[in-house]
């Protein structure tokens, strides 16, 4: 049984993971490669801040809530564990600012701690009359992609450096199942008009004084188009460029301009802060992720596809409950093909 | 008295705190820092410089809380502008933990510091070992780029500051016209003050960049600080002990019970120990004094006795202090008037 995926960001890899931690051991045919034309750090998941956080609203999505809980769960119960800090886990406290008062979101029960700001807190912020406050999980992209692809390594999982322009050619080569985990790019497998380019900017700037997360929101621009700065291990990454329909991934003079006046003028501090990186890159939005199987009829053979893919601007937050979700699907897979309902033993 | 001479001997936090609050409420006074010891050699480099409270035994509570008020108002103000990354001075957030129920639901600070709450049942399901907590933001300053931030700010008023080591406030009378005594521990041997004893602490300093939240142990034993580079990891409280010397024993301990209050610190880096002496007392002394020898007179402010507080209150006993320094100059100015009659 030939599994491939397509990608090897954060839903590749994690997916990846996922189906072979739960069924190496009941398909013993089990192979998994994993194609992808970019691997870590050159990822759009490497890029991210690796903050926990949904948008604001799920939209009704109770779906996406519940894997955004799974995967808050999940991680929040490694924390103690030997590996949290080659995972690049973490917990971490912040600020969600607005201009007025906004409705608590869906996931204020999922993260810790959550609370109205004070007064007095929102005297740090000039120009913001409301917020919150809550601990949530850091998984910084360039630890955790690096993790996943050593579990996955170890576990004898095959990568492979190239640009997969089909489903049919994986399936040609004898491959089985494909995970389509292809991100930003799914549109290159399979047009998909609802997939579009979130794209944005980020720089990189060391100011390790900055221990909390701190997000504003202008509730008429959407969703990160307003100022953020975010501390991970190393470096802290200033943000606030999301810019639907472009495909730009070269840094821009006027954004750059942007985020560090508008950070600057939310914490003064960062004026003395060093600037040593700069980064664009492209979140694959839709107006929701597409999670599902395809059969594809090829000749007189099904081949099964399962899409994992649009994860826009919370991919780190979701991933994991997506990979459950996938795995699941891909047992529903080998239950059809009859692959989990033999029992040990010569097979007829 | 035109410009009066003011020495304040001590150069740590308390010192040079109170040697900027004296130029800002005195702008005519000449002020000059005498210390045996300047950063990144005080007591106050060792600490972890975190703005929560010590209480006093023997001081109205009243008192501490406008002390600590009166800090915390001035670091956060710092800490809000351009240059608290270069006076050291950022918020952070945390818990204080308990194994069994503190001894107050709401300590006197809770109020100053900011969203002082209990901490959730899902929060203490990290602290298996705690079953109470407290889950607030507040200041840390770290050292040495605060006492530097200070040093430059005093320059900047036209303060000399002299390493010297002053065996006796009263060699200062003739140079000087009102002495201001800073000296943390140094004031068991400078003033003789018996009721001033040593509190050793020995701390730990890691590279753990990962932990953004402080973690306190209500027992005040076992924290977990971060700073700007370097996790401060504590502690001890060896009452009455003068010795300055790392325990290696001691460090095996607090790396111990801080990693079991924060497993992720086993993968900490480049462990560096430190060793301060608190200067306690039952009351922090903020007092005035006339010294007299032979008819001569000489001022005296007391400012010394913090232990394990110092940070957190620095600022309002540096006011204070400076206060009477102001009483002292109008005394000495009265009395100069009276002489002249």
């Amino acid at each position: 049984m030939r599994v491939a995926v397509i990608g090897a960001g954060v839903i590749g890899l994690s997916s990846a993971l996922c189906i072979h931690e739960q069924f190496h051991g009941l398909v013993p045919s089990l192979e998994l490669e994993v194609y992808a034309d970019h691997f870590t750090p050159h990822t759009t998941s490497d890029g991210a801040a690796g903050l926990w956080q949904p948008y604001l609203s799920d939209h009704g999505n109770l779906q996406e809530t519940l894997w955004n809980k799974e995967t808050f769960d999940y991680f929040l119960g490694h924390l103690q564990s030997p590996a949290a800090k080659e995972m690049g886990l973490f917990l971490i406290s912040g600020y969600n600012l607005f201009t007025e008062p906004v409705a608590d979101p869906s996931w204020k029960n999922i993260v810790l701690g959550f609370r109205k700001l004070t007064p007095k807190e929102l005297e740090l912020f000039p120009g913001y009359s409301y917020g919150w406050f809550n601990t949530a999980l850091m998984l910084e992209g360039r630890s955790y992609l690096p993790w996943l692809t050593n579990r996955l390594t170890q576990r004898g999982v095959k990568f492979f450096h190239k640009k997969v322009e089909s489903f049919q050619e994986l399936f040609s080569q004898g491959v089985d199942v494909v995970l389509n985990c292809s991100g930003m790019r799914a549109g290159d497998l399979q047009p998909d008009p609802e997939l579009q380019p979130g794209r944005g900017q980020i720089i990189k700037v060391l100011a390790p004084w900055v221990k909390h997360f701190i997000i504003t929101h202008d509730l008429k621009s959407g969703i990160y188009n307003s100022p953020y700065i975010i501390p991970g291990s190393e470096f802290t990454v200033l943000g606030g460029i999301y810019q639907h329909g472009n495909w730009s991934e070269d840094n821009s003079a006027k954004d750059h301009k942007s985020i560090w006046d508008r950070c600057c003028q939310l914490l003064p501090a960062l004026q003395k802060a060093k600037i040593v990186g700069e980064w664009s890159g492209l979140r694959p939005a839709r107006a929701s992720i597409r999670l599902e199987r395809e059969s594809i009829r090829l000749g007189n053979l099904q081949a099964e596809v399962i899409h994992n893919y649009g994860h826009g601007g919370f991919g780190i937050t979701i991933h994991w409950g997506c990979a459950m979700a996938a795995a699941r699907l891909f047992g529903s897979i080998l239950q059809e093909k009859k692959q989990l309902a033999s029992p040990p033993g010569p097979r007829l | 008295m035109a410009s009066p001479n003011v020495a304040v001997v001590g150069a740590g936090v308390i010192g040079l705190s109170t040697a900027l609050c004296i130029t800002e409420t005195c702008p005519s006074c000449s002020v000059t820092v005498l210390s045996d010891q300047f950063n990144p050699n005080t007591t106050s480099d060792v600490a972890a410089g975190m703005l929560i409270p010590h209480t006093y035994p023997d001081t109205p509570i009243h008192r501490q809380k406008q002390w600590f008020k009166e800090t915390f108002t001035y670091l956060f103000a710092i800490s809000n502008s351009a240059e608290a990354s270069e006076a050291g001075i950022h918020l952070v957030s945390g818990w204080q933990v308990f194994k069994s129920p503190p001894k107050e639901e709401l300590p006197f600070w809770s109020d100053i510091v900011l969203g002082f709450r209990p901490m959730s049942k899902a929060e203490l399901q990290k602290f298996p070992q705690h079953r109470f907590g407290q889950a607030f933001t507040t200041l840390k300053c770290d050292c040495p780029p605060y006492l530097l931030w200070l040093e430059k700010r005093l320059k900047a008023t036209g303060t000399q500051m002299y390493t010297r080591k002053v065996a006796d406030l009263w060699e200062l009378h003739s140079e000087y016209d009102i002495v201001v005594n800073c000296s943390g521990m140094g004031a068991h041997q400078l003033v003789g003050d018996k009721q001033l004893f040593p509190v050793r602490g020995q701390v730990l300093k890691v590279r753990a960049p990962w932990v953004k939240h402080f973690i306190r142990d209500g027992d005040g034993l076992t924290y977990i600080y971060p700073g700007i580079h370097r996790v401060t990891l504590g502690g001890t409280r060896e009452k009455g002990s003068w010795s300055l010397s790392p325990d290696p024993g001691t460090t095996r301990d607090i790396f111990d019970r801080c990693c079991s209050l924060e497993p992720s610190l086993q993968g900490a880096q480049d462990i560096e120990v430190k060793v301060g002496l608190r200067p306690s007392r039952r009351c922090v002394r903020v007092q005035r004094e006339v010294l007299s020898q032979g008819g001569v007179k000489l001022p005296v402010v007391h400012n010394y006795g913090h232990g394990a507080g110092g940070f957190s209150v620095h600022r309002g006993t540096a006011n204070e202090a400076a206060h009477l320094v102001e009483e002292c100059i109008s005394a000495l100015q009265g009395s100069s008037l009276r002489a002249k009659l």
